[in-house]
């Protein structure tokens, strides 16, 4: 279990967003970065920034491979009570499998908090144009990410958010096509 | 905040209490509450979602610890669920359950099932996963943007468990804000009609369950109690609309319109519960009284349907009014005879662009329906395909909903091509690359449907100005179909009917005849058209894996065709009931060994339900039953149980081959004829095996279906079929077999621009 007490604090209390925000648990930089949207405060950029880089470098999840007993297809594990075992590579570390289990989620929150916050630099913006280019990024990170440039994108946004336009995935082309037509409405084509 | 020491979403837990368990109690609620009953005390790991609900109503330390167990299973498996692909890319599908279990969760304390410190823990367990899944997935979505089943069980589980566990978490207040702001979006943004269309598996499955649901959490939210009517904003859609679509989707018989991808199937049952209770209307108790009860299925990815079911069960008697047909002017319409033996639907929902893989193209298409069974074919392929309709311009790749290898699939089985449609230029790939408008005018009358779709194929044939097609129900029996097709320059015409086998002879039209004796006479009266007859093979893969394709095709500006149908019966049923059954509960029972246990047996049953469900017998898998009864002369049928699996049919101790059945034994019942070799007017003994499930899960995943239904034999019965039709001086003439039948009848008005056509 994750320290769900310090989930529960960060939410009721910004000033413990700063050690959420490099906590071990990515359940609670999740929570942190939620924090940091409900704020919607431009003081908070930096750590933003921080967080995006700090998630950036951790294991990949695009090629997670994790195998199951009693694992019995992506729905019908839905309705299942269980028991379900996850059986790892012999090699995975906890970092890497913290990050298989987080995936985009610390990720989506970021951008949402740029979102939120409504203005970011092209430090961040650029970092944000990369989720769109990585083909294996995830689709609710990408879909996340488009929503943050309907706000913050700008003329280099547009062949990015082109891109997840192009996307066969539903959430990520709708928001894409809502952030070019953000963007055309702020005369930024 | 809600009070702990009351079950939260259950009004009268009191009276449910004093109803359930009360000795002699009877009626349909009862049997299901048994069968709960029974099913979660004998196997609680293989009917979990029925324990926590039975420890509520019946208090009992037994009942009480069973569910404990499986709330300690559910979460014992959260960890390793993390890093499932279905968690991280279908989480729409394990928030539903996962509000659910929140839910049971609570019950089970209002109960004191748990003390203060594991309360506290688990509290925290299920609404930490809830927000960094569930709340996650629901932020996913584009608001106010998406609007369809997965966004919908999304909003309702962070609203519901944000309300379960408001004040005892911060981690509530975002899923109950967030989940309560976009539900009431989301329902308002539905369809008029209430159809989400996305066919009636998610209608079903998760629509109206997850409707039911939203409006009582709403209901609590707001301190009010009209939100099954309430408007709410964007589109002023009441949930209400949603709740009819889903008990106009069930068909006399029981099974679901079959119309965009999942084809036919069986219904849930709690949201015509709740919609029978909350509004008395006629429609929900007719639909109610369709359902069959040995069948299983998730709602919202849970199996409780049948839980809900017995909570919401309708005080009062159903109306003397009958429901009759219906019509949504976005969707289509229903004629039913008045005693809803036979019927037609014709559909104009809109196509998905694109790509049509659930939406399917279907532009004003018809689909039969009498006497309880389908006439029409209608649905998908399964995961191989059908060469048929798999064309070289519909295939698809999809990467992003699995964390493994792309699927690839053909999706031409939900072109036009391969419905009940009109086709121009021999183009079944018929389907639209743009959004726009799909349809014209769409009309009713009693007994009347019409609606032109020109709109959907300009698209494709920019030329077209009219694509209308009329279809009535003429003396509760005659079903008439007028189609005008006007464009400004010639087209090869096709009116496609896809329907069930047999292909069977006749000396005018088409007809076929089910496997279950039922006949289908399709016949062209304006121009006494040959229909073009071809057998397909693999589609749809239910009910019978196969279909008939029957075309009439005509060139010219101006098309106009008018088809008559006629459905009969061509077998009468006579009951076998009281049958002598044996358990098998090892399953290895050889034919002999089984045949002298029967023989001796004492127990008898009626096959109306899985024995363990029918009786308080053991649960045992397996199970044989043995009737003797006289060789009638000419043809006969058996009619065995619906759903049977592993089945095994002995005639006077000789096997008969059930392959022929295989695939439509899931849904409709076999009707076996009896082998020439059963000598006329003797005794000769009737030996069925069958296995039953012993489980919530069996159905892999479609639904998990039990024997029903129960044995009859079969006799021939004189119908009427079509011997001639024609079409002068306004009068429709219909001469059959047994009398000429006539109706005063106009034809659409044409446009005298193309009538020369």
């Amino acid at each position: 279990m994750p320290d769900v007490a310090m989930m529960e604090r960060v939410l009721c209390d910004p000033a413990s967003i700063p050690d959420a925000a490099q906590h071990p648990d990515w359940e609670v930089r999740y929570t942190a970065a939620v924090a940091i949207e409900a704020l919607a405060d431009p003081a908070w950029l930096p750590t933003v920034l921080a967080m995006w880089r700090r998630e950036l470098a951790r294991p990949d999840y695009a090629r997670a491979s994790v195998r199951f007993v009693e694992h019995v297809g992506d729905t019908r594990n839905a309705e299942m009570i269980g028991p379900l075992t996850a059986v790892f590579p012999a090699d995975t570390d906890d970092a890497t499998r913290a990050a298989w289990a987080c995936r985009g989620r610390v990720r989506q929150a970021l951008a949402f908090a740029i979102a939120a916050i409504g203005q970011c630099d092209d430090v961040l913006r650029e970092l944000l144009h990369d989720r769109l280019r990585d083909v294996d990024e995830d689709y609710p990170v990408k879909a996340a990410v488009a929503r943050a440039l309907a706000r913050v994108g700008a003329a280099g946004s547009i062949a990015p958010l082109q891109m997840a336009l192009a996307m066969d995935e539903w959430c990520t082309h709708t928001e894409a096509a809502l952030a070019l037509a953000a963007l055309a409405a702020r005369g930024i084509a | 905040m809600i009070d702990w020491s009351q079950p939260w979403l259950i009004d009268d837990i009191a009276g449910l209490r004093a109803a359930l368990p009360a000795p002699g109690a009877s009626g349909q609620r009862s049997v299901v509450w048994r069968m709960l009953l029974r099913s979660a005390r004998r196997a609680p790991e293989s009917y979990p979602w029925y324990t926590a609900f039975v420890a509520l109503i019946t208090r009992d330390a037994g009942d009480i610890a069973r569910a404990r167990q499986v709330l300690a299973a559910y979460l014992g498996k959260l960890d390793a669920v993390q890093f499932t692909s279905g968690l991280q890319l279908h989480f729409w599908c394990f928030a539903f359950p996962h509000a659910k279990w929140s839910l049971m969760f609570q019950w089970l304390c209002s109960i004191g099932a748990y003390d203060d410190d594991e309360r506290r823990a688990i509290t925290a367990q299920l609404v930490c996963f809830q927000f960094t899944n569930m709340h996650y997935g629901l932020r996913t979505k584009p608001e106010p943007a998406c609007v369809d089943n997965q966004t919908l069980a999304l909003a309702l589980s962070n609203a519901l468990v944000g309300m379960v566990f408001e004040g005892h978490s911060a981690l509530a207040e975002p899923l109950r804000r967030d989940g309560l702001r976009r539900l009431p979006a989301i329902l308002g943004a539905l369809p008029a009609s209430g159809y989400s269309g996305e066919g009636s598996a998610y209608m079903d499955g998760v629509i109206g369950p997850a409707v039911t649901l939203a409006v009582e959490v709403l209901n609590r939210a707001r301190g009010r109690d009209d939100g099954l009517w309430h408007t709410p904003q964007p589109g002023d859609t009441p949930p209400i609309a949603a709740l009819r679509m889903v008990a106009r989707e069930v068909l006399p018989g029981g099974l679901l319109l079959p119309w965009d991808n999942y084809g036919y199937q069986f219904g849930v049952r709690s949201p015509l519960a709740y919609g029978a209770a909350r509004t008395g209307e006629a429609l929900f108790f007719e639909a109610l009284a369709a359902c069959i009860w040995s069948y299983d299925i998730g709602v919202g990815w849970a199996y409780d349907d049948l839980v809900w079911t017995v909570i919401w069960w309708p005080a009062a008697a159903a109306p003397h009014e009958q429901a009759g047909g219906w019509f949504e002017e976005q969707v289509g319409g229903a004629l039913w005879s008045a005693d809803r033996q036979r019927g037609v639907v014709q559909i104009w929902d809109d196509s998905a662009p694109g790509i049509p893989t659930r939406a399917h193209v279907n532009p004003n298409a018809v689909l039969f329906h009498a006497f309880g069974v389908p006439l029409s074919a209608d649905g998908a392929a399964d995961g191989q395909g059908c060469a048929r309709f798999a064309f070289a311009d519909t295939w698809r790749e999809v990467s992003y909903l699995s964390l493994d290898a792309p699927v690839r699939y053909n999706y031409g089985d939900g072109c036009g091509g391969a419905h009940s449609v009109v086709l121009f230029d021999g183009w079944e790939g018929l389907r639209l690359h743009q959004d726009g408008p799909q349809r014209g005018v769409a009309g009713h009358a009693p007994a009347l449907l019409h609606c032109d779709v020109a709109p959907f194929y300009r698209e494709s044939v920019p030329d077209v100005r009219r694509v209308e097609r009329r279809t009535l129900l003429l003396g509760e029996r005659f079903i008439v179909i007028e189609d005008l097709i006007e464009a400004a320059h010639e087209h090869d015409v096709t009116a496609r009917f896809v329907v069930r086998p047999e292909l069977t002879p006749t000396d005018c039209g088409v007809r076929i005849v089910t496997p279950e004796g039922i006949a289908l006479q399709l016949v062209e009266v304006l121009h006494a058209a040959t229909f073009r007859c071809e057998a397909v093979a693999g589609f749809p893969t239910r009910p019978d894996g196969r279909s008939v394709v029957a075309d009439v095709v005509q060139r010219g500006r101006q098309v106009r065709w008018l088809f008559v149908a006629l459905a009969e019966p061509t077998r009468v049923a006579h009951r076998l009931t009281a049958l002598q059954a044996i358990a098998d509960p090892a399953g290895v029972l050889d034919d002999a060994h089984a045949r002298r246990l029967l023989r001796a047996s004492p127990l008898r049953l009626d096959g109306q339900l899985p024995p363990h469900l029918e009786r308080d017998l053991p649960l045992a898998r397996t199970w044989w039953y043995r009737a003797t009864l006289r060789r009638p002369a000419g043809a006969a049928w058996l009619r065995l149980p619906l759903g049977l699996a592993r089945p095994r049919l002995l005639l006077d101790g000789r096997p008969v081959d059930l392959a022929p059945w295989a695939s439509s034994l899931a849904l409709l019942p076999p009707d076996v004829p009896l082998p020439d070799w059963l000598a006329v007017d003797a005794v000769f003994e009737l030996v069925l095996r069958s296995d039953v499930p012993l489980s919530h899960y069996e159905g892999g995943g479609d639904g998990t279906l039990g024997l029903c239904g129960g044995f009859a034999l079969c006799l021939p019965v004189a119908n009427e079929q079509i011997r001639a039709a024609s079409f002068a001086d306004g009068v429709l003439m219909v001469q059959t077999d047994h009398a000429l039948h006539r109706w005063p009848y106009a034809l659409l008005p044409a446009d005298a621009a193309t009538s020369g056509g």
